[in-house]
C-alpha cells in the first residue's frame, strides 16, 4: 500500500498540476465605472492629467488618469469598456479600430532626454547610432521596450537606428524600461544617463538633447523640422461619447489648445 | 555416448528469465529517465512560473485596476527576463486570458502558480514545459536500451548454455566412462562372487569326498555332499544375479557367520571356535557381504594352506568399526600375493588388515562401520 501510494505521489509529482482550463469566453463589455477612467500611453498622461482637473473643476465630472498602461493596453482597455477613454500615441492597426472612435488631439516630439550630469549638449546621427553599440565610453543609454511608441517615431527619422537599439537589447547589458514613469525615474538616478522620451514630459534636472544641430521644440515641430513625433489622441466606445463628451470638449476647444501648447505639445487644429 | 538431458531443459528454463531481464532493463531505464527528466522539467516550469508570478504581482500593485491590459509591456519584460522561452498561460481572477506567451502546440506538463498581493488572488499562472523533446529523447534512449538489451540478453542466455552443452558433453563422456569401469568392477565383482562362494562350497564338497573316499560311506554323507553342492549353485546363480550370498539374506551377518562356521568345521572337521557379539549395527549389504567373503576366504586359507586341527574366529564391534580377527595351529598364513581376493575386499570396504608375520596365523581385519546403521 505504502508502495503503491509513493509511485503515485511520484508519478503525480513527474506528471506535474492539471493544465489551465478554458478561459472565459465572456465578451460583454465591463460596466462603466462612476468616474470617467482614462489610461494609455504614458506620453499622453501629463496632458490628460491636467485636462482631467480642468474638467473636474469645471464640470464637477470626475476624470481619473491611470498610470501608464501604452498605447495598445489604453486601447484594448477602452474596446472591452475598462476605461472610458483610451491614450494612445500611435495609429491604431485595423483589428483594433473596429468599434472604437478616435480623435487626435496633439503631437508630441520624442526626443533624447538627458541627465543633468550628461556631458554632450548635441549629438550627430552617427554618435547616435554609436551611443546604441556602447561605443560612447563613460554614457549609458537607457532603452525603451519594443513596444514603445517613441522608439518608432525617432527611428523612423534615422534609419537603422531600430536594428541597433534591438541589437543592444539583446545583449542584455542595457536596461529596458516598459513606462515613461520608470525612464524618468531611471534617468534621475543614473549618472550620465541618456534616453528616449517624451518632449512634453521632460522636466528638470532632465533635459532633451540636440540632435545634428536641431532643438526639439514645439516650434520646430511645428515648422516641420523636427521630424521624430507621434500624434496623440484618445478612443473611446461610440455609446460611451456622452460620458466623455465634457473632456472631450475642454481638449478639443481653444482653453484646451491652449493647455496643450502650454504643456510643450502641439495642438492640432483640428480633431477627428 | 550416452545421452544426457541437460541443455535443452535448461534453455527452456533460462529464456523466459533473460526475456523478462532483457525487457525490464530496456524499459525501467527509459521510464526512469523519462520520469526524471519530467520532474526537472516540472519543477523548471514551476521556478520559471514563479518568476512570472513575481513580475506580474509587481505589475498589479502598480496598476491594480488595468494591470492586465499592461500585457505588452509585460511582454517585453518576460521576453527581456527571459521566461517566454517555454509555453506559458495567463489567466486573470475571472479566468480571462491575459495575452502573455503562448501555451504551446505539443504536449506539455504544467505547473500552475497562483499570483497573490497582499494575501488577494489576482490570478493564476501555468508555466509549461514541452514534452516532445523529452518524449524524442526517451524514445532514443529507448531504441537504444532495446539494442543493448538484445545483446546483453543474447549474451546472457548463450554464454550458459553454451557452457551447459560443453559440461552436458563432458558428463556424458564421463558417465560412458564410469559404465565401462562399472562393467569392469561388476566382472571382477562376479568373478570374487564365483571364487569365494560357489568356489568354497565346491572345495568344502570335494574334501568331504576325499574323506568319504578314506573312510567309506556314511548315513548322511551323501547328503552333506548334496547340501554343498546345493550352496555352490546356489552362489553361482546369486552371483550371477548380482544378489547377496544366500545365508545373508536369511539370517544376517552374524547369523550366515555361524552358520558358515558350524557346517565348515562339519564338512572339513577342523574345530572351529566363534566368537561374536550379541548384534551388531545393521550393516549395508555391500559391506555384509564383504564381510562375509573374508570370514569365508580366510577360513578357506586355515583349511587349504594351514592344515590347522583349530581355528578360531572373532567378531568384534569397536566404537566406529567391526574387526575380524582368524587364527589356527597350522603352518601359518600364506604369502599375501596369495590373499588377494581379502585385500581386494577390505580396501573395497576402507579397511586395513594386519597380515600375520611368516609362520604365524592370526590375521586381523579392520572395517569402518561409516554407513551402518546403529
Amino acid at each position: 500500500m505504502r508502495r503503491t501510494l509513493a509511485l503515485l505521489l511520484l508519478f503525480a509529482a513527474c506528471a506535474g498540476d492539471p493544465p489551465p482550463p478554458p478561459p472565459s469566453t465572456a465578451t460583454a463589455v465591463l460596466a462603466p465605472r462612476p468616474e470617467v477612467l482614462a489610461a494609455g500611453t504614458g506620453a499622453m498622461t501629463p496632458l490628460a492629467m491636467a485636462l482631467a482637473r480642468e474638467v473636474s473643476a469645471g464640470t464637477g465630472l470626475r476624470v481619473r488618469v491611470e498610470p501608464s498602461i501604452g498605447s495598445g493596453g489604453g486601447i484594448a482597455a477602452a474596446r472591452d469598456g475598462a476605461v472610458d477613454l483610451g491614450l494612445v500615441a500611435r495609429p491604431l492597426r485595423p483589428e483594433e479600430a473596429a468599434g472604437l472612435e478616435r480623435i487626435d488631439l496633439a503631437r508630441d516630439a520624442v526626443v533624447l532626454a538627458a541627465a543633468a550630469d550628461f556631458p554632450l549638449e548635441d549629438l550627430s546621427s552617427e554618435d547616435l547610432h554609436r551611443l546604441y553599440r556602447g561605443e560612447l565610453r563613460g554614457l549609458t543609454v537607457l532603452l525603451r521596450d519594443e513596444a514603445e511608441s517613441a522608439n518608432a517615431a525617432l527611428e523612423s527619422v534615422h534609419p537603422g537606428l531600430a536594428d541597433e537599439r534591438r541589437r543592444a537589447a539583446a545583449t542584455g547589458r542595457f536596461r529596458v524600461l516598459d513606462h515613461d514613469d520608470a525612464m524618468a525615474l531611471a534617468l534621475a538616478t543614473t549618472p550620465r544617463s541618456v534616453g528616449v522620451f517624451s518632449l512634453a514630459a521632460v522636466r528638470p534636472p532632465l533635459r532633451p538633447l540636440r540632435i545634428d544641430g536641431l532643438t526639439p521644440s514645439a516650434e520646430s515641430i511645428a515648422r516641420g523640422s523636427w521630424r521624430a513625433v507621434r500624434t496623440l489622441g484618445v478612443v473611446f466606445r461610440p455609446e460611451r461619447r456622452d460620458r466623455v463628451m465634457p473632456f472631450l470638449a475642454l481638449a478639443t476647444s481653444e482653453r484646451g489648445r491652449a493647455m496643450i501648447r502650454s504643456l510643450g505639445y502641439v495642438p492640432l487644429e483640428t480633431g477627428g | 555416448m550416452i545421452p544426457v538431458a541437460l541443455t535443452r531443459p535448461f534453455a527452456r528454463r533460462l529464456l523466459p528469465l533473460v526475456l523478462v531481464a532483457s525487457g525490464l532493463f530496456a524499459l525501467v531505464v527509459p521510464l526512469a529517465h523519462h520520469l526524471d527528466a519530467r520532474g526537472r522539467a516540472v519543477l523548471g516550469a514551476r521556478e520559471r512560473g514563479e518568476r512570472v508570478a513575481h513580475v506580474l504581482a509587481e505589475a498589479v500593485r502598480d496598476r491594480p485596476l488595468l494591470w492586465r491590459y499592461d500585457a505588452a509591456k509585460l511582454s517585453g519584460r518576460l521576453h527581456q527576463d527571459g521566461l517566454l522561452g517555454g509555453p506559458l498561460v495567463v489567466r486573470d481572477r475571472q479566468n480571462r486570458p491575459v495575452p502573455l506567451g503562448s501555451p504551446g502546440s505539443s504536449a506539455v506538463a504544467w505547473a500552475r502558480v497562483p499570483v497573490e498581493v497582499e494575501g488577494a488572488p489576482v490570478a493564476i499562472v501555468w508555466s509549461g514545459a514541452p514534452l516532445a523533446p523529452l518524449r524524442h529523447e526517451s524514445l532514443r534512449l529507448l531504441a537504444g536500451c532495446l539494442l543493448l538489451a538484445s545483446i546483453l540478453g543474447a549474451l546472457l542466455f548463450l554464454f550458459p548454455v553454451r557452457t551447459v552443452a560443453r559440461a552436458e558433453e563432458r558428463i556424458a563422456a564421463l558417465l560412458a566412462e564410469r559404465r565401462v569401469a562399472l562393467q569392469d568392477e561388476e566382472r571382477r565383482r562376479i568373478a570374487r562372487e564365483l571364487h569365494d562362494g560357489a568356489g568354497q562350497a565346491l572345495t568344502a564338497a570335494r574334501l568331504q569326498l576325499l574323506a568319504l573316499r578314506k573312510r567309506g560311506l556314511a548315513p548322511g554323507d551323501a547328503a552333506q555332499v548334496e547340501h554343498h553342492l546345493d550352496e555352490a549353485l546356489e552362489e553361482v546363480r546369486r552371483s550371477t544375479s548380482a544378489l547377496l550370498p544366500a545365508p545373508l539374506a536369511t539370517l544376517g551377518f552374524l547369523g550366515a557367520v555361524r552358520k558358515h562356521c558350524a557346517s565348515y568345521a562339519r564338512a572339513t572337521g577342523v574345530d572351529i571356535s566363534l566368537e561374536t557379539p550379541d548384534e551388531l549395527p545393521e550393516l549395508p549389504p555391500p559391506m555384509a557381504a564383504g564381510l562375509y567373503r573374508i570370514v569365508q576366504e580366510a577360513l578357506h586359507n586355515t583349511v587349504r594352506h594351514a592344515g590347522a586341527a583349530r581355528a578360531s574366529v572373532r567378531v568384534s564391534h569397536l566404537r566406529d568399526a567391526l574387526s575380524l580377527e582368524f587364527d589356527d595351529d597350522g603352518r601359518g598364513f600364506p604369502d599375501q600375493a596369495s590373499s588377494q581376493s581379502i585385500r581386494e575386499r577390505v580396501a573395497g570396504l576402507g579397511g586395513a588388515v594386519d597380515w600375520p608375520e611368516p609362520g604365524r596365523s592370526h590375521l586381523r581385519v579392520r572395517i569402518p562401520l561409516g554407513g551402518a546403521t546403529p
